[in-house]
């Protein structure tokens, strides 16, 4: 999902990881990428102007953190930023009793499914919710509002009598309250920002039946007009959030930084797919990390931080620069990998790795008994480990002699990876397996 | 009665007063372009969705026009036409007994109603299309297409929901051509092309329409919204390698949106945008030309 992305970002940290110091230059490089990155996310030309100004004025001079490479540490800020201007997540509120929502948007930005999910979300929770069919544009709409409310069991209020929308909207709440719902979510017609007269009938709406919540549903695959439909809406009715469409696609969906930065109103929902629970609670860290399109990678390297002390991974670094890696040194590391959680959710984490991939966790297992089975000396001295030693072993770790060798030979070949490596920074890295 | 020209011209219009508007007023200033000139060029391609790669690609070969001598108007022109595909942009309906146009896309883009508009263009036009309504999945996507059915006069196949749209076009097949029909258009469900699953079903129902045409769909036609970022570029890439595209349909131009995206679509996979849609009316979809968008913007 995030493939594309991350791996302009690794260019951007090769380029970056054998420097010590945040010096404005390797500044310049490293926003350039991210430059691009947020343009190619969609975000609005000038909220990423104005985001890489702050990200700029914070990393220059600043001291770079033991444990992240120069680049990390940009990255670092860039993140904090955005997860600055994009908040906290925040509850529809349903104080008010009945609470009526309503929902507001272009065409197309999924209005009517969302409108379904919400009620559906509110159902589970409790809060007997009650729908208003008050799109009386598009054909038909009316008719997948009301087969939704059927499918999902909610009451709802749809007439195809007129074309009234005020009335509707009214007569539908008044039945909402009939009803004894506790929430009472409006269906609206899309429209553009810029329609003059239906932009005027939702002020009118909105001023006579006062909803509690006004919210924007826009989609996640919005280009830069996004801003002036944000403007637009939130200059003309006002909005108090956004629920966000369309998760599901690989939009990185930039279009959110821009949303937030001009309607400074909370991010409520993601719609993450057609079916009526396919809505999410907002997660600011996730959607940051698909912004930049990074995958989880700062989670990867805080989880590394935790399990690796300094001292440890200083050793270790040494131990790789001198080849000195034993059978016993990557025991150590197995253990330390099985603390941060389950394989798969750590290859998960790193950016470029396909998300479904599998990842065989016996594999790990199976090598862990196996160096079980092995003598200190030979831990220490894999090379002393000849045909006699390699039955022993097998037995003792119930694997097969092929098992061994390949353990053997994997070993091998690491080791010379290492020497490879020679005195490139792994400082900040999971040394390694990876 | 107005011509194609002039509701061209009036779809544009917001376009142009936008963003392109003030790229235009600085293109035909006063003095030689310097650095500041460029910068603000690109940011105002940028905004108009053109993308980051196509927007420097756009400014590099300006720059080079400029030195051989071409005035700022004439160098962004060239530039950006020469992005677009050569390809024709009519659609493919002459040759075949009764043509086949197969409207693709994600969801939200406005295939249905662009699947009426065509097909009432196509009915002005003295043939005798049929729609079928092949969204059986969303629900009321079959009413919604009906309802413009008897709008527009078009004989519309529909199906209750949940029913398999493959089996629904190998009838429509059927009906078109024992009734008489001799154009076919087959709206689809807005599907993710992050989706495999769905991806795989209207593969399956492009090649029905083969097996049972002896042909290739006269036009497999994307539809896209003018108000998409990049992702535009994901979708088209997925479906074209799914579906070999034959054109793209822009719609919701009339929005405040630029539509910039088209540059980067046709440079990157040469399929040609063969009509816009500029608004909600029946009859608001035109042939898309490219030197009169180009021009519009100059304009």
């Amino acid at each position: 999902m995030f493939d594309a992305l991350s791996s302009k970002l690794d260019v951007a940290f090769k380029k970056l990881s054998r420097r010590g110091v945040l010096r404005p230059a390797d500044v310049k490089n490293g926003l350039r990428e991210i430059r691009i990155a947020l343009l190619e996310a969609d975000v609005h030309y000038k909220v990423v102007k104005d985001f890489i100004r702050r990200v700029e004025e914070k990393a220059v001079g600043e001291d770079v953190l033991k444990s992240l490479t120069p680049a990390q540490q940009i990255i670092k800020i860039v993140r904090d930023e955005m997860l600055d201007v994009l908040g906290a997540p925040a509850p529809v509120n349903s104080d008010t009793s009945p609470t009526v929502i309503l929902l507001v948007g272009l065409q197309g930005a999924g209005k009517t499914t969302a409108a379904a999910k919400l009620a559906k979300k509110f159902k589970k929770e409790g809060l007997k919710p009650f729908l208003v069919a008050a799109d009386l544009q598009r054909p038909a709409a009316v008719d997948q509002l009301e087969q939704l409310a059927r499918d999902i069991d909610v009451g709802i209020y749809a007439t195809k009598e007129t074309k009234n929308v005020l009335n509707t909207v009214q007569k539908g709440i008044e039945a909402g309250r009939k009803n004894f719902a506790k929430i009472i979510i409006v269906d609206t017609a899309g429209r553009l920002q810029i329609d003059r007269s239906l932009m005027e009938e939702l002020v009118l709406i909105k001023k006579k039946v006062s909803p509690r919540e006004t919210l924007l549903v826009a989609d996640a695959m919005a280009g830069q007009d996004a801003v002036n439909v944000a403007a637009g809406f939130h200059d003309q009715i006002g909005i108090d959030g956004v629920i966000f469409t369309k998760v599901d696609s690989d939009a990185r969906g930039g279009a959110l930084l821009s949303l937030r930065m001009v309607t400074g109103t909370p991010i409520k929902f993601v719609g993450v797919g057609e079916k009526s629970d396919d809505l999410e609670a907002f997660q600011p860290e996730r959607m940051v990390s698909r912004i930049l399109g990074m995958g989880d990678v700062l989670t990867l390297i805080e989880k590394a931080e935790e399990q690796f002390s300094d001292e440890e991974a200083r050793d270790m670094e040494e131990k790789f620069l001198k080849a000195q890696f034993t059978l016993e040194d990557f025991m150590k590391q197995i253990k330390m990998i099985k603390k941060m959680g389950s394989l798969s959710s750590l290859v998960k984490m790193i950016p470029g790795m396909p998300r479904d991939m599998d990842v065989d966790e016996s594999q790990l297992i199976r090598v862990e008994s196996i160096i079980q089975s092995m003598t200190p000396r030979e831990r220490r001295y894999p090379a002393i480990i000849k045909a006699s030693r390699k039955k022993r072993i097998a037995a003792g770790s119930g694997r097969s002699v092929a098992e061994v060798n390949q353990l053997l030979r994997q070993y091998e070949v690491s080791k010379k990876m290492m020497k490879k490596m020679g005195k490139g920074g792994l400082k900040g890295n999971v040394p390694g397996l990876f | 009665m107005a011509t194609i020209f002039e509701k061209y011209e009036k779809g544009l219009e917001k376009t142009r007063k936008g963003v392109f508007a003030a790229f235009i007023q600085k293109i035909k200033g006063p003095g030689l372009p310097d650095e500041t000139f460029f910068q603000e060029v690109e940011e105002l391609l940028l905004e108009a969705d053109l993308g980051f790669r196509t927007v420097a690609q756009v400014i590099e070969t300006a720059r080079q026009k400029l030195r051989s001598g071409q005035t700022p108007e004439e160098a962004f022109h060239h530039a950006l036409l020469g992005l677009l595909s050569p390809s024709g942009r009519y659609l493919n309906l002459k040759g075949e007994d009764r043509p086949v146009l197969l409207f693709v896309g994600v969801n939200g883009v406005g295939k249905t109603t662009t699947v009426a508009k065509v097909a009432l263009r196509l009915k002005e036009e003295g043939m005798r299309p049929l729609i079928a309504a092949g969204d059986t999945f969303r629900a009321a996507g079959s009413a919604q297409m009906q309802v413009w059915g008897t709008k527009i006069g078009v004989d519309v196949v529909a199906k209750p929901p949940g029913h398999d749209p493959a089996a629904l076009v190998y009838e429509a097949i059927d009906s078109a051509d024992q009734n008489g029909y001799n154009a076919l258009l087959i709206d689809t469900a807005g599907r993710m092309h992050t989706k495999k699953g769905l991806m795989d079903e209207i593969g399956k129902i492009k090649r029905i329409i083969e097996k049972k045409s002896g042909t290739k769909p006269a036009e497999t036609l994307l539809v896209v919204d003018a108000t998409t970022g990049q992702n535009a570029l994901r979708q088209a890439e997925i479906f074209h390698d799914a579906l070999e595209l034959t054109g793209l349909i822009l719609t919701k131009v009339d929005g405040s949106s630029k539509g910039g995206i088209v540059f980067s679509l046709e440079s990157l996979y040469n399929v040609p945008v063969k009509l816009i849609g500029m608004g909600e009316g029946v009859h608001h979809l035109e042939m898309f030309d490219p030197r009169k968008f180009v021009e519009a913007l100059f304009s």
